[in-house]
């Protein structure tokens, strides 16, 4: 059996990917597995082999799924990349399958893998859209806004589309705790991304929204829009839940 | 009168916004439009906000419902006498007013931290109609002409105010809405008697035409877009007339949209009914809410329990339980109505007028039409398939695109998403159900009703509550 790794990027993989699909070509009956670089596990039968990402293969396959197979497909492929465990040897097989089958390879719910991406795509994107709705900025500075978040995927990135295209005109900053990773947008600029240091992280999340009344505005909203006799606390727990609420300032006592 | 209101509202602006936010906030959560879906609206440079056409909820309230908009009344001053109401002109509880800039500067500051995704902007009836709209105007010009506001704004329009305010609001406005408040004419008079029918559909009638005027201006067809899995389905609500006018969307294709424009209330509008505080029986509120979806093309229709707030001989007394659960039933038909192609006849009749509170509309139609079933998953359409209770849209869709490819199992039904526990009494896959169940409408009513273990969950839930230590035993 032959492992191949690659580096923690979407390009490390599509690339990884290609000289995996070069060599089955040759080898058609040796079993073929796709791992993350660091996270390999030694096995006695089996050889691993290091893949540097190569940017012109990398552009071949992400070409070739968008042109050959479909937008859709290659938002599942990226989509399942971000999910937080490695999801490389799925993708490569699902990928295999998808040039097989074509286009339409996503209908094909009866496959495994295809369900697999699938249920990882969704996992991704639903994480997505909660923290559209659950992320909570302060105003650290004047006209510079911060949030702080711990997302279990990979997510951060994603969440720049829709936060430029509705605060285009600020200047805000998305902290992924849980990666050490910052998102930052200066006013009618471009998003970049930018790792932080430990120290810079703990001070991130210390700051304090400069206007205070705006946060306890809103906790006072939050209480008095709720009807008491229809309480349902197990509800609101499905809806939104406790490991959510760690940065969310109606949830917060000071 | 006059004198009166603009001495209160002085009064009452010398009182601080976290105050007013919280008498205007709690005097509004009794109405349940929380919604701020619809409008895909993409942000501008200088602009604040967007719009995204899922719609965002931005956190839920200990009541569990979801808050996506800051929901506040402009002031709780009211010259109406609604019994029902907890602001109506006979309550002595405390009152406030907000400006049109404090409502306009809470909205912004709260959208730039994400604590929102719009305003809904409701009034109680303060002067006049006309006088109360006048501000509601000015107070959505100010935000989105001065402080570039461009995200999702809800709008009450206020019943029996001018025409030229009404198109005001709506050129400025995402959603409108006039709550009807109750199904028929008679109980309206009752419980409102500053209000009647005439009064409430005439300003839908003029939001609706002038919804359809602008679309079409626009190239598009007049009536608003619905689900699309409505065009699969012959006997929806929505369809008779889309046939007709079916052609209109390839006109539209031609004609690109002036981007300049505002769009008039482009996610269409809505309304309220409340359940249980008179005696209409569910097949008329049913009944009504589909005519509304029908005639005046609403985009929703929201049903809200009652919650007794007023002391009054011909309401329920405060205390009494709330009917959630005939709230939910409401709910469930209506989405029946809106995607699954029922219509209200079907649901319900004038001989059984109400809900079963022990199965859903929509397991209690699939019993009572065993001549309907079992269906068969490999060749029966859509519509057919979206009969059959524990398979719903997306389901249905994914049964359809991927049975061209393989054929299908249960085990594969389930995990495309159909509920099995209540789908596989109605189907058969490739001619074989999958357990030995019999096609007898006891039979399978006692079943669905024993699913939820030793007690029907929905049913223990809405009457019994737990014992309290504390409140039950007076321990403290």
């Amino acid at each position: 059996m032959k492992i191949f790794t690659y580096d923690d990027n979407f390009y490390a993989l599509a690339s990884c990917i290609y000289t995996a699909w070069e060599y089955s070509l040759c080898h058609k009956n040796e079993n073929i597995q796709l791992q993350k670089h660091l996270f390999t596990q030694q096995n006695m039968f089996s050889e691993i082999i290091y893949v540097n990402t190569d940017i012109k293969n990398t552009k071949k396959v992400i070409e070739s799924i968008k042109h050959k197979l479909s937008i859709q497909t290659y938002r599942t492929v990226y989509t399942a990349f971000l999910y937080y465990k490695d999801t490389g040897n799925d993708i490569y097989n699902y990928l295999r399958l998808a040039f097989k089958y074509g286009k339409n390879i996503n209908s094909m719910s009866g496959e495994e893998v295809v369900m697999k991406l699938l249920k990882f795509q969704t996992a991704v994107s639903r994480e997505i859209h909660s923290y559209k709705e659950f992320t909570r900025f302060k105003e650290v500075g004047e006209d510079l806004f911060l949030a702080t978040i711990e997302p279990k995927h990979d997510i951060l990135a994603e969440l720049a589309y829709h936060f430029k295209n509705r605060m285009p005109s600020l200047n805000w900053i998305i902290i992924d705790c849980s990666r050490s990773i910052a998102l930052i947008h200066p006013k009618d600029g471009d998003c970049y991304l930018q790792t932080v240091e430990k120290n810079e992280l703990e001070a991130a999340t210390k700051l304090n929204d400069i206007k205070t009344p705006y946060s306890k505005l809103w906790k006072a909203f939050f209480e008095n829009v709720s009807i008491k006799e229809r309480e349902n606390v197990n509800l609101q727990r499905q809806h939104c839940p406790l490991i959510r609420r760690k940065y969310m300032t109606e949830f917060i006592d000071e | 009168m006059f004198l009166y209101n603009l001495f209160m509202i002085n009064i009452c602006s010398k009182e601080d916004t976290l105050k007013k936010l919280e008498i205007l906030s709690d005097a509004a959560k009794y109405d349940v439009a929380c919604t701020s879906s619809g409008v895909d609206r993409k942000g501008k440079e200088g602009k604040l906000g967007n719009s995204v056409a899922s719609g965002i909820c931005h956190t839920f309230s200990s009541d569990g419902r979801c808050i996506s908009l800051l929901k506040i009344l402009m002031t709780n001053h009211c010259i109406f006498d609604c019994k029902y109401c907890i602001n109506r002109k006979s309550n002595d509880i405390r009152r406030a007013c907000f400006t049109p800039r404090e409502i306009c500067e809470l909205t912004v500051e709260f959208y730039k931290r994400n604590y929102i995704e719009g305003l809904f902007l409701s009034s109680g009836i303060i002067n006049s109609p006309n006088f109360t709209m006048e501000r509601i105007c000015e107070t959505l010009s100010l935000l989105r002409n001065e402080y570039m506001f461009n995200g999702y704004v809800h709008v009450k329009a206020i019943p029996g105010s001018s025409d030229e305010l009404l198109l005001q609001a709506g050129s400025l406005a995402d959603r409108m809405s006039v709550n009807i408040e109750f199904p028929t004419e008679s109980s309206l008079k009752k419980y409102a008697p500053n209000k009647s029918f005439n009064l409430i559909s005439n300003p839908m009638k003029k939001i609706k035409d002038s919804i359809a005027m602008n679309r079409l201006s626009i190239g598009e067809s007049p009536k608003l877009p619905r689900s699309n899995i409505n065009k699969y389905i012959p006997g929806s609500i929505f369809n008779d007339v889309a046939q007709i006018e079916g052609d209109n969307t390839l006109k539209s294709s031609l004609i690109t949209k002036q981007a300049n424009i505002r769009p008039f209330v482009p996610s269409g509008q809505s309304t309220q009914m409340i359940i249980g505080a008179g005696d209409d029986s569910d097949y008329t509120i049913l009944m009504t809410a589909q005519n509304l979806y029908k005639d005046f093309d609403l985009k929703r229709v929201f049903y809200s329990a009652y919650i007794p707030v007023n002391e009054d001989s011909s309401l329920p007394n405060p205390g009494t339980a709330v009917p959630l659960l005939r709230e939910h039933r409401l709910y469930q038909a209506d989405w029946l109505i809106r995607f699954y192609g029922f219509n209200a006849r079907e649901l319900l009749s004038k001989e059984e007028p109400d809900f079963n509170t022990y199965i859903d509309p929509k397991c209690n139609w699939a019993v009572k039409h065993l001549e309907y079933f079992p269906v068969e998953v490999q060749t029966a359409d859509i519509s057919r398939l979206l009969r059959v209770p524990g398979i719903g849209p997306k389901a249905a869709k994914r049964i359809v695109s991927s049975r061209r490819h393989s054929l299908l199992d249960f085990n594969s039904l389930a995990k495309m998403g159909v509920v099995l526990k209540r789908a596989h009494y109605f189907l058969t896959c490739n001619g074989k159900m999958m357990y030995k169940t019999l096609l007898d409408e006891k039979y399978i009513t006692n079943r669905l009703i024993m699913l939820g273990g030793n007690k029907n969950f929905q049913q223990s839930y809405q009457s019994e509550r737990q014992l309290s230590l504390f409140d039950d035993f007076g321990l403290k």
